[in-house]
């Protein structure tokens, strides 16, 4: 995979606290406080509006968070825009329209090395992502509109990879996508996650996909969240029925 | 041949590929004009009406210059096109984003905005510099005869660069990366800021490259007619029609045939009615466009709504059960 | 004198501008042939006056009833096209009209109908100070039917159109016929604003109704106050009377004063549009209330305060208006047979078949995509299916479309909660309620002490609504400016206003504070008691659990298993299913 630079610091790679965001000054999501390290995927979960998209969109600067702090390698970043977010490392994927469907698969890829100015690191990075992915290689004069909608969800996986981020977002990957395809996606992360240390932010409201290679899990609900621990003693509870 | 034609009221063949040719060329400047609305349209969503005071502008500034100081026609040209180029930059960004800031529903009050552009402009135009009709000089003009088919030079330096800009436009949307930056934002505005697209950026570059386009469709226009304080108006709405009936996110190159094909419909229409009701023809056919890819589905509901039942229960009145 | 022409030219746009605020300002619809619809008038009158000696006043009504007819032919095209097709449909009515009166002989084309009759109204009409009594009085009229109209049911239904047309048809109100009407009012109205711009003037000219007229109009409608008459009449003073200020207080020439004052005006719309969006008089106001506040300034509240009903009470309340009643045997209220649909190649629903017993709570749940909302759209019409058919009561309703469904007594809440936002709370809940008197133009032209009478019910129905999800206080807040939670309390409030015997809730207890989870749940455990059939679709399981009678699982569009929430709990396919493979 494309190499990451050792990191400056210790410590988490993503750090919120006490977050509070929502959409015209009101607030659907209340004090929420989680942690992302390096090589660790960690999911978010909870049933439709309980507010994991809004934090992960408070996150990565789509709209700006009410209250509460965001940093980013101990950075502060809250409130900043997305292309600064970008261009410090990091990646996310909608739940939906996840691919410009008008562009080819290769100007899609291509778009997500925007940032990324040297041709030979760029073009090293495709290479990467078609060895992940060989479909996107094969069809990559194709409209993405065109594709099915897992091929969809594999190229948005290819779009994020082309930034090279230390960070990636992936919003609800398994929707609407075949078992064996997300099966695909998650080993990919799994591999992302452990060959080059990219930290995984999953948000899930299929548990049982998010537990196969998550390491922590939160569990949301009504816009706070409401359990913390790690995906062990997730997968070790007799049944989930009560969290949801 | 001829009896069809005595049948169809034309006089002769000629008036008809005369007709053909002065539709083209027109049809040249509506394409340029169609060009530049679906893409601001089509990647902004903005209903930029106050286009056509930037249009008035490019031709009028270009015509005060030639007219009152000796700098010749190219250059006045030019600084025409910028000017107009940083007027709508400047409605862009201070009213159009402010407006549209954080509200789903911005079509109106962008909408309203432009009108007010519209208005005050236009009275701004005849306040400093009068209700005189000028004149844009200093083309060289040759008339050309191809088999009893007249132009002019002007018109077909207007063709050769509708056909220039098409083309580059397509290939700066096709082949750059500023290009799939745009076309990206039009096809999807998140996906783009997820990848880093400075999306306000783009929008005013958009701004930029529609108001160029424009301005050249307007400076053709104050060649050969005459240079008025409300002559945007009327070619704004005709880049309306084209880009909606062609579709606002379709190839120029499509866009462009649209433009032309009206121009000569409108233009083969004076063949049986008047110079002035041949703006009927198109807002005519436009209004039958719209009618029939609505009213059928339209005359359903309404239908359904007058053969609608009593209403369950009056006021009042508790509903058992039967 | 000067001054008397002036006030005449105001209250000549202000009909105009108040005209065009009803399809604005109220319905929401963009229109930029307000002044086209004025020359049919104005054209119309004056060449039957001039041409064929016809007497004014009548001119002017068959103007109008030209005007108005027209008007509703170009609705209809209008009614489903969205707001830029509008703008284009209205622009091209407006270039066609202008085109035929500019170029037909018999109408003077350029130049006009010159040398009119003077308008003959018990005497002739022919200086300004003429014609100042007769238009205040037909300005008063004008407001007064206008306001009559806008504040009416028909009014909120407008105003319900322009907030969000599919929740107003999910409460059962027909909106086809009202964009139809309400497209005839307007051009009604501006077409006798046209006969009364050329009979003032005494010429029909083309340069009169121009597509500049049109936006100036429209941009007096936005200025002044969308959805608010007297704005309308401000916006349209601020046009006319900017002429004079900058002929007589700026010393202009009379021509640089009327370039003037536009170019003031297009600036002033600008900088109004950008710091006070809604217009100066916000759709809300009215000079009553400037006036009760002054006049009390120290009482703290208006209304006596009210008790919160209990839950009991209010339940027993309801169920005696709907006329529901608790049934030992339950029989199936809606019968869901076969049903299907497809997105694409997608099979969202497949040959679903259940029932809705009545007097009894149904859950319906299943893992996210398993096609449960679409269930719903498919029951209430807002989605046509493919293949099915739905009864309720035993009538068969597939196919009907979503207002019938609501009015048949089936009505739906939407995830989204989708209130009107400019609306306060009371005329969201106000909506809902069926049966009122004034919904319909013929009711409130015809028999408008009957509409008068029947207000206050409304009223009252709704009020006791809000009281009952504790949100009375806040009954002329703006639904906008309320928190997630509270709105979802509104919508319920709206949904039981509507007397329906079927609810169904979609994601009733999503977004909203645990205390407040439980008095919803009381709420309609209480109303189940008392006979109403509701079915929810959730998943805060908990809730589900709570409530729900009988619960149905869903998956892959199909229901696979059905029971109590023990009974699925149990089902270990079904875990796997809901929470995915491990």
């Amino acid at each position: 995979m494309a190499s990451l630079e050792p990191l400056p610091s210790q410590g988490p790679l993503l750090s919120i606290e006490s977050l509070s965001a929502g959409y015209h000054r009101r607030p659907v999501v209340f004090d929420v406080t989680f942690d992302v390290a390096p090589g660790e995927i960690v999911a978010v979960l909870g049933h439709n509006g309980a507010g994991k998209t809004t934090t992960l969109k408070a996150a990565f600067g789509l709209i700006k968070p009410l209250r509460g702090q965001v940093r980013y390698q101990g950075q502060d970043i809250t409130g900043t825009s997305c292309a600064r977010h970008v261009r410090l490392g990091m990646s996310y994927t909608p739940s939906e329209r996840f691919v410009f469907p008008d562009l080819t698969v290769a100007a899609n890829l291509r778009l997500g090395a925007l940032m990324e100015a040297s041709r030979g690191e760029r073009n090293r990075r495709l290479d990467q992502v078609h060895e992940l992915f060989p479909l996107l290689k094969e069809r990559e004069s194709q409209l993405a509109g065109t594709f099915s909608g897992g091929e969809q969800r594999i190229l948005s996986v290819g779009i994020a990879l082309m930034s090279n981020p230390r960070l990636m977002f992936f919003d609800e990957p398994s929707l609407g996508v075949s078992p064996a395809i997300t099966q695909q996606i998650l080993s990919a992360l799994r591999h992302m996650a452990d060959e080059d240390g990219r930290g995984i932010v999953l948000l899930e409201q299929n548990v049982g996909y998010a537990l196969r290679e998550a390491d922590r899990v939160y569990v949301m609900r009504s816009g706070r969240i409401i359990l913390e621990e790690s995906a062990e003693e997730m997968r070790g509870r007799t049944h989930w029925w009560d969290l949801f | 041949m001829t009896l069809i034609a005595t049948f169809l009221g034309i006089d002769s063949f000629r008036e008809v590929s005369q007709a053909i040719v002065t539709g083209v060329i027109n049809g040249a400047a509506y394409a340029l004009l169609g060009i530049s609305f679906a893409l601001i349209l089509g990647v902004t969503t903005r209903f930029h009406f106050a286009a056509a005071f930037t249009y008035t502008m490019c031709a009028y500034i270009a015509a005060l210059i030639v007219n009152g100081t000796g700098i010749p026609l190219l250059p006045a040209a030019v600084i025409g096109v910028v000017c107009s180029i940083v007027i709508a930059v400047a409605i862009e960004g201070t009213v159009y984003q402010p407006l549209a800031r954080g509200r789903s529903e911005s079509l109106l009050p962008v909408f309203v905005a432009s009108l007010g552009i519209v208005i005050a402009g236009e009275n701004l135009i005849r306040l400093i510099w009068g209700n005189n009709t000028r004149v844009l000089g200093g083309f060289p003009q040759h008339t050309y005869s191809v088999g009893n088919v007249n132009f002019t030079s002007l018109d077909i330096t207007l063709v050769a660069i509708t056909v220039a800009i098409t083309v580059s436009l397509t290939l700066l949307l096709d082949r750059t990366v500023l290009g799939q930056q745009i076309r990206a934002v039009r096809g999807n505005r998140e996906m783009a800021l997820a990848v880093g697209v400075n999306v306000r950026r783009i929008y005013l570059l958009v701004f930029a490259i529609a108001t160029l386009i424009a301005g050249v469709a307007a400076l053709f226009d104050g060649m050969k007619f005459a240079v008025t304080p409300d002559m945007g108006n009327q070619p704004i709405f005709y880049g309306f029609v084209v880009a909606f009936v062609a579709g606002v996110t379709r190839s120029p190159v499509r866009v462009a045939l649209v433009g032309v094909l009206i121009g000569v419909v409108e233009r083969l229409s004076t063949l049986w009615l008047s110079e002035s009701t041949s703006a009927l023809t198109v807002f005519g056919l436009l209004f039958l466009f719209l009618t029939m890819t609505s009213a059928p589905a339209g005359i359903r509901q309404l239908s359904g709504a007058l053969s609608r039942e009593p209403r369950v229960g009056a006021p009042g009145r508790a509903r058992g059960h039967a | 004198m000067y001054w008397v022409d002036v006030l005449d030219q105001v209250l000549i746009f202000g009909i105009l501008a108040m005209s065009l605020n009803l399809l604005l300002g109220y319905a929401g619809q963009v229109s930029v042939a307000t002044a086209a619809f004025a020359a049919i008038g104005g054209y119309l009158s004056g060449y039957l006056a001039s041409k064929h000696g016809f007497p004014t006043g009548w001119g002017i009504v068959l103007g109008i009833l030209a005007g108005s007819l027209i008007g509703m032919l170009v609705s209809l095209p209008a009614l489903l096209l969205s707001n830029e097709f509008v703008i284009l449909l209205t622009l091209s009515v407006q270039t066609i009209i202008l085109v035929i009166v500019t170029s037909v002989a018999a109408l003077g084309g350029e130049l006009g109908l010159v040398d009119l009759p003077s308008l003959h109204v018990t005497k002739d009409l022919v200086r300004p100070t003429d014609w100042l009594v007769p238009l205040i009085v037909l300005t008063a009229v004008v407001y007064g039917i206008c306001a009559w109209i806008g504040e009416s049911p028909f009014g909120r239904i407008l105003r319900g159109i322009r907030e969000d047309q599919l929740a107003t048809q999910s409460l059962g109100k027909d909106v086809w016929l009202k964009k139809v009407v309400v497209f005839g009012v307007t051009s009604g109205i501006a077409a006798l604003g046209g006969s009364l711009i050329v009979f003032y003037n005494g010429i029909a000219s083309p340069g009169l109704f121009d597509f500049n007229v049109s936006i100036l109009i429209v941009a007096m409608v936005v200025l002044g106050g969308r959805g608010n008459l007297l704005g309308s009449l401000l916006g349209a003073a601020i046009v006319t009377a900017a002429g004079p200020f900058f002929e007589k207080v700026i010393k202009l020439s009379p021509e640089k004063a009327s370039l003037a004052r536009l170019l003031a005006f297009g600036l002033l719309l600008i900088v109004v549009l950008l710091l006070r969006p809604q217009g100066l008089l916000d759709e809300n106001w009215r000079p009553m209330k400037l006036v009760r506040r002054l006049r009390r300034p120290a009482r703290a509240t208006e209304e006596p305060a009210s008790e919160e009903a209990s839950a009991e009470e209010f339940a027993g309340e309801v169920a005696t208006l709907y006329g529901v009643r608790h049934r030992e045997e339950a029989q199936a209220l809606v019968s869901v047979k076969n049903v299907s649909k497809s997105f694409g190649g997608i099979r969202a629903v497949d040959g679903l078949s259940f029932d809705l017993l009545e007097g009894r709570i149904t859950g319906l749940i299943g893992p996210n995509g398993a096609g449960k909302t679409t269930v719903f759209n498919l029951l209430t019409g807002t989605l046509p299916l493919d293949a099915g058919t739905v009864l309720l009561r035993g009538q068969d309703i597939t196919g009907w479309p979503i207002d019938r469904v609501a009015r048949h007594g089936m009505v739906r809440s939407f995830q989204d909660v989708r209130l009107f936002p400019r609306l306060s709370l009371l005329d969201n809940v106000k909506m809902a309620v069926p049966g009122q008197r004034g919904e319909k133009l013929t009711d409130l032209l015809f028999t408008p002490w009957r509409v008068f009478r029947d207000a206050p019910r409304t009223e009252r129905l709704a009020r006791r609504q809000l009281e009952f999800v504790g949100l009375s206080e806040k009954a002329e807040v703006l639904a906008g400016d309320l928190p997630f939670g509270e709105q979802k309390l509104v919508a319920l409030a709206r949904i039981l206003a509507s007397e329906a015997e079927v609810l169904l809730l979609d994601e009733p207890a999503s977004g909203i504070d645990a205390a407040w989870v439980d008095r919803m749940i009381d709420i309609i455990t209480r109303l189940r008691d008392h006979g109403l059939t509701v079915c929810i679709v959730e998943h805060n399981l908990q809730v589900v659990e709570r409530m729900a009678d009988h619960i149905y699982f869903m998956e892959a569009g199909r229901i696979s298993a059905d029971g109590t929430m023990q009974d699925l709990v149990e089902d270990e396919r079904l875990v796997e299913v809901y929470f995915g493979q491990p």
